[in-house]
């Protein structure tokens, strides 16, 4: 049996031991000191080669990564802080960019770094959540006037106004006379023979100015405005008069008279044994009963002014008059060069076929041509030209979603944020920006 | 320190605070403009948030001056376990639930790492000072280990010349003028006891105590066979049968002398886990408040 006496129980404590730290407790102290120092070693390095790149709250966006190493590009020290501070200014972005104002009747309009948030890795600054814009669309006031857009508007297509094309009574204000419906009809008669016409039969992306581009389709995304040459005059000839070859020129009145004055006085002189032959062009207007003869022209003139009188009247009744509302005549009998008793001029309502339907939003049809067009466009059942055949905003939304907020993002639908369609800058106010920096401020 | 009913207001004033932090923020996040760091949300939290780490971070400063009046120790650990406990959500709302980039990103890491050994450290004190009490009933002062060792070396020696004459043994600790053979008082004794029990009958102790105790009583390690209570049973089991009847006692004492060891080495393995997590805490919460305070700089000049 182990016994201790009172003077092994006293030996068993070394009095001293508190004055040697163990094992643990030296590390613990070396490394508190150690680390700390590393740590502040490790920013004074970067610090010494004038670098900031620890502070970079992170990656710059696509546009701006070109100066990522050069912080004081856009963090300049502002002389009212007496240098500490640099943080983004308006000045330092408005450098290199113009950003015209939103509208004239904002509110305080927001700093650039309000909406445009740098370091969030390579995205594009103009992709903002549709919070930035609710913040004044929401409850939208201005500064004078009666706001001239919706005043409430917090996302698409919660409660997005419908498109201003489509609100109600809203007419297509194109004056050209059209039947989509009868166009795209199975075994229209065509040149030569039935044919079916497809809706890119007429209908083609408009192409960029400036031909092709390095990548991607070179187009702006609209459709190509419709152009009689093009899209019409293959169907729809404008021939006039039964012995010339020739069609009257898509132009105006005046113009088209005198073409055909010149186009009869050249056919005359090559043919002047026409003269006295019996005239038989009236044949072919229509009309209830028909019209004696009248005797032979005299001479190369009253041919063709006879002649000139007869074409113009196929042309402006019938042949022009097939798509072109009529607005009365516009010029006296005389003018272009007509002879006596010539027909009056007609004068045509401007055909006023909006380019663009969304003047206050863009579309790109581009990402949308695997998408059959009348998915989108009613056009089968188009009977008049007044008829607006652009998709409503339910349309829209069957695939575009907004995707507001942090548990909005992610959402399964396409992209259906503010910036799909508008831009926050008037760029039609924009101007040139005077160059401020060389290109080794960026090396 | 145990969490125990006494900490009940801090609990709920951290609870509290918690819960007014989460409701004030979960609208904003849910908002148009989530708070970011820059936010002025984002501000308040980060400045909260800095101020419950360095209150915590002041707990070192309290320990090492202990005989200022700047509060109770005891209040000021319970300061450093609430506080730290909250300081995370609060900055995590603070950088708006991302971890970023560079040096916040580093920072974040950082306090994740301190934040979770804390938790570790909190845990452990609160189940391994129960589990010392209960499986090291011999526990000593950590410091006295090794002087302990010493003196269990010292009185298996002696138990053994005692029971079978002088030892001839190797020094077992460098750079100590221990003598080659035990004590002179031991040797003495031990010429009594074998002038009793014949030496032959005292080899198989000899050797036992030579080749494995002594071993294990100089360089104790938990690969010894001696080092698990079941191996050393049997160890000293095998040798009664063979050694003569008053030799027991001996074997008896240094059966107690390795149950000691034994208890010692448990010790120092259980100390290590409540304490060792400290070399990592501590340090990374120093290098987290330096770095955090340049951040503070940095983020308010960029």
């Amino acid at each position: 049996m182990r016994v201790r006496t009172a003077k092994q129980r006293a030996q068993r404590i070394d009095l001293n031991y508190f004055k040697h730290a163990h094992g643990m407790k030296k590390w613990r102290i070396l490394l508190s000191l150690a680390l700390p120092a590393a740590a502040i070693l490790w920013v004074s390095a970067f610090a010494a080669a004038g670098s900031r790149a620890p502070y970079s709250a992170g990656p710059v966006s696509s546009a701006h990564a070109f100066a990522e190493m050069r912080c004081q590009v856009c963090h300049t020290a502002a002389a009212a802080t007496a240098g500490f501070r640099a943080h983004t200014t308006d000045t330092a972005c408005l450098s290199c960019h113009d950003a015209p104002k939103h509208a004239a009747n904002q509110t305080p309009e927001p700093a650039c770094a309000t909406c445009h948030q740098e370091h969030r890795g390579r995205v594009q600054l103009a992709k903002l959540d549709d919070g930035l814009c609710v913040e004044c669309h929401g409850d939208l006031k201005t500064t004078q006037g009666a706001p001239k857009v919706a005043t409430a508007v917090h996302g698409f297509p919660s409660d997005h106004p419908e498109f201003a094309a489509l609100k109600s009574g809203a007419q297509d204000p194109g004056r050209l006379r059209f039947n989509h419906a009868v166009h795209i009809k199975d075994s229209l008669r065509g040149p030569n023979g039935p044919e079916k016409l497809e809706c890119s039969t007429c209908h083609k992306p408009q192409l960029a100015k400036g031909g092709v581009r390095a990548k991607g389709p070179a187009t702006t995304g609209l459709i190509e405005p419709i152009k009689f040459d093009q899209n019409c005059a293959r169907c729809h000839p404008l021939f006039f008069d039964e012995r010339i070859e020739q069609q009257a020129p898509h132009v105006t009145p005046d113009s088209v008279r005198a073409f055909v004055q010149q186009a009869l006085v050249g056919y005359i002189r090559e043919n002047p044994g026409d003269i006295n032959k019996p005239d038989s062009a009236f044949r072919r207007v229509p009309l209830n009963f028909p019209r004696p003869a009248e005797a032979p022209a005299r001479n190369a003139q009253e041919w063709v002014a006879r002649r000139a009188v007869a074409d113009e009247r196929i042309l402006w009744n019938k042949t022009c008059a097939e798509c072109h509302e009529r607005e009365g005549s516009a010029a006296a009998p005389a003018s272009a060069g007509a002879s006596a008793g010539a027909l009056p001029l007609p004068a045509y309502a401007k055909t006023n076929m909006p380019a663009r339907w969304m003047p206050k939003a863009g579309f790109d049809h581009t990402p949308h041509l695997m998408v059959r067009c009348q998915s989108c466009h009613a056009a089968e059942g188009s009977t008049r030209t007044s008829d607006v055949l652009m998709p409503n905003q339910a349309v829209c939304a069957t695939c575009h979603a907004s995707s507001t907020g942090a548990l909005g993002r992610g959402t399964a639908r396409a992209e259906g944020r503010c910036f799909e369609c508008h831009q926050y800058h008037d760029w039609t106010q924009s101007k040139p920006v005077t160059p401020s920096y060389s290109l080794t401020d960026f090396k | 320190m145990l969490i125990d009913r006494s900490h009940k207001p801090w609990g709920i004033a951290t609870v509290a605070i918690l819960v007014v932090a989460v409701a004030i923020y979960v609208p904003s996040a849910l908002g148009s403009t989530p708070p970011s760091g820059g936010s002025l949300l984002g501000l308040v939290y980060g400045i909260a948030g800095f101020g419950a780490m360095a209150v915590v971070t002041l707990l070192a400063l309290r320990k090492k001056f202990p005989i200022w009046r700047i509060g109770r120790t005891k209040v000021w650990m319970r300061a450093h376990l609430w506080l730290g406990a909250l300081s995370l959500p609060l900055i995590l709302m603070h950088a708006g639930f991302l971890f970023g980039h560079g040096l916040t990103s580093i920072l974040m890491w950082l306090f994740v790492f301190v934040y979770l050994s804390g938790f570790f450290g909190a845990y452990l004190q609160h189940t391994m000072p129960r589990r010392i009490l209960r499986d090291v009933p011999m526990e000593t002062i950590y410091d006295q280990i090794g002087h302990v060792r010493k003196q269990l070396l010292d009185e298996g020696d002696t138990v053994v010349a005692n029971a079978s004459g002088a030892l001839q043994v190797s020094v077992s600790a460098p750079g100590q003028a221990r003598p080659a053979e035990a004590s002179a008082k031991a040797a003495a004794n031990a010429l009594a006891s074998v002038m009793r029990i014949g030496a032959d009958d005292t080899a198989p102790l000899r050797e036992f105590y030579t080749k494995e105790m002594r071993p294990f009583l100089e360089r104790p390690s938990r690969n010894h066979s001696l080092a698990t209570a079941t191996s050393a049973t049997a160890a000293f089991a095998r040798l009664r049968p063979i050694l003569p009847e008053p030799l027991h006692g001996a074997i008896a004492d240094l059966e107690s002398l390795c149950e000691e060891e034994r208890q010692l080495l448990r010790q120092e393995r259980m100390h290590g886990l409540l304490h060792g997590w400290l070399i990592v805490h501590v340090p990374l919460s120093f290098a987290l408040m330096a770095l955090a305070v340049v951040h503070i700089v940095m983020a308010l000049r960029f």
